[in-house]
């Protein structure tokens, strides 16, 4: 009998810690991302393109943004807690037939993928699902062209000549098959990783600047606020000449959130 | 089976029962969190009420896939797939628009005209507004009764921001609030089949309404 009641008793003790790292693992988003967020201080921002009418320089109100982009291994969460954003059964309307393409499956992520990369092959529909999902948003391109110019570069026009330049040769490099890890392209001087290198990123209103699809083609360069900014002009046209549903091996995303 | 099976079988059981209620209740909460912009179930083809059609499938890249709310000029909640069966005309809009919108709606008005009054039914012409702070559906309503526009024929509808900026990436319709109050927007009239599919999309503010309306004649729309 008393053998009985320690195998009884042993059990109890071995199954209930089961039970207990069941229920503990439950994902919330907000406990599946745990990534870090840098304050962005407000202030003035001069866009590339600016409409008729509109002033030289942009408020940008403060923010939080991550300090890296969204991981494979976070996105893999977000796929699982919400199966209509699966690989098989993302409707095409909102992500492309190129959406998460190097995942060995819909919750797997095989030898392509690095779980500690950004994800890519997302489209601008899952990203947004994405950061609602995490109770955020994606940032509009003020604010991730704003959170991007804090450059660790010297200030001034050496400053921004030596960023343009080491800019212009990361976008001509192919990117690497399997990508790195986030934050190894460069910590900025508000606490950012990888905004001038790693990938490119989804942004909420990524083609609004574009309403006549005139500003990036000929003479409407003539009308950018600095026309020796090259890759911010290649940044707008690469921008330029996507769709909503496009899934690329170079675009990921990062969330912001608004500062109550 | 024996007492101390039994005994060991519940021990086992109660746990595991635990766990699994635990992980179902959160999945149910990680759900509820999710964005309620996306299609995910078949929902919204249950509450048509008025369109008869056999329930097929609609297609990937049906504008149906959406599953927002929106309300309409009335303050009537639906969904934009209880409009599947006609044949869509919609663009985009805002109330306080003076320049290109009137355009865009007398265009659309001017290919209401040229389509048959029998036909007429097959068809829905939609304004979305970009607006929807100053967009109440008063306002809307008072928009359409000022621009004469047949309740028959028309909806006009208003959203979340959000779904809004869906929509308008779903047509590849830009626009951007300027520091005034007023957008810079496309000029864009988008037509979409009775299933939801986009047909044809006219991008401009002069357009050949003859034309047009042969179109969707030749496409037996």
């Amino acid at each position: 009998m008393k053998a009985q009641l320690i195998q009884i008793l042993s059990l109890i003790i071995f199954l209930m810690p089961a039970a207990w790292v069941s229920a503990a693992h439950i994902h919330t988003p907000q406990k599946l991302r745990a990534t870090r967020m840098a304050f962005i201080p407000g202030g003035s921002y001069k866009p590339l393109f600016k409409q008729r009418g509109e002033p030289a320089k942009e408020l940008i109100k403060p923010f939080l943004m991550d300090v890296h982009a969204v991981t494979n291994e976070q996105y893999l969460a977000f796929v699982k807690a919400n199966p209509e954003w699966r690989r098989s059964k993302v409707k095409r309307i909102f992500a492309d037939k190129f959406y998460l393409r190097k995942w060995e499956g819909d919750l797997v992520l095989g030898d392509k993928v690095n779980p500690d990369a950004p994800v890519t092959d997302v489209s601008w529909y899952a990203a947004n699902a994405y950061c609602k999902w995490a109770g955020l948003r994606l940032p509009t391109v003020s604010e991730w062209e704003y959170a991007a110019n804090a450059c660790e570069y010297k200030a001034g026009k050496e400053g921004k000549k030596e960023l343009n330049g080491k800019l212009l040769a990361r976008y001509s490099e192919k990117p690497p098959e399997k990508l790195p890890d986030v934050e190894s392209c460069g910590r900025n001087s508000l606490g950012v990783y990888d905004m001038d290198g790693l990938i490119r990123e989804w942004t909420y209103d990524f083609n609004n600047n574009y309403i006549t699809g005139s500003a990036i083609c000929g003479g409407g360069s003539g009308d950018a606020s600095d026309p020796a900014n090259y890759p911010a002009f290649i940044r707008y046209g690469f921008f330029s000449s996507l769709k909503a549903n496009y899934s690329l091996d170079i675009l990921g995303f990062r969330c912001v959130k608004d500062v109550k | 089976m024996n007492k101390k099976n039994l005994v060991i079988l519940i021990l086992i059981a109660i746990p595991a029962a635990y766990s699994v209620s635990k992980l179902n209740f959160a999945n149910k909460n990680a759900l509820k969190e999710s964005s309620s912009i996306f299609y995910s179930k078949n929902d919204s083809l249950d509450k048509m009420c008025c369109v008869q059609l056999a329930p097929s499938k609609i297609s990937e890249n049906s504008f149906y896939q959406m599953d927002a709310d929106w309300i309409d000029e009335n303050g009537r909640e639906m969904k934009l797939s209880e409009l599947r069966g006609r044949n869509i005309i919609l663009t985009m809009f805002y109330a306080s628009c003076t320049t290109a919108c009137p355009v865009m709606v007398s265009y659309m008005k001017a290919v209401e005209n040229e389509i048959p009054s029998g036909r007429l039914s097959k068809y829905k012409f939609v304004l979305v507004t970009i607006n929807p702070v100053n967009d109440t559906p008063g306002k809307l309503r008072q928009y359409a009764k000022g621009h004469n526009l047949a309740p028959a024929n028309w909806i006009l509808l208003t959203g979340k921001k959000d779904d809004i900026a869906t929509l308008a990436e779903m047509i590849g319709f830009n626009y951007k609030q300027n520091p005034d109050g007023t957008f810079s927007h496309a000029n864009l009239i988008t037509f979409l089949d009775s299933e939801g599919n986009i047909v044809h999309q006219s991008d401009g503010l002069y357009q050949n309404v003859k034309k047009l309306a042969g179109m969707l004649k030749q496409q037996n729309l």
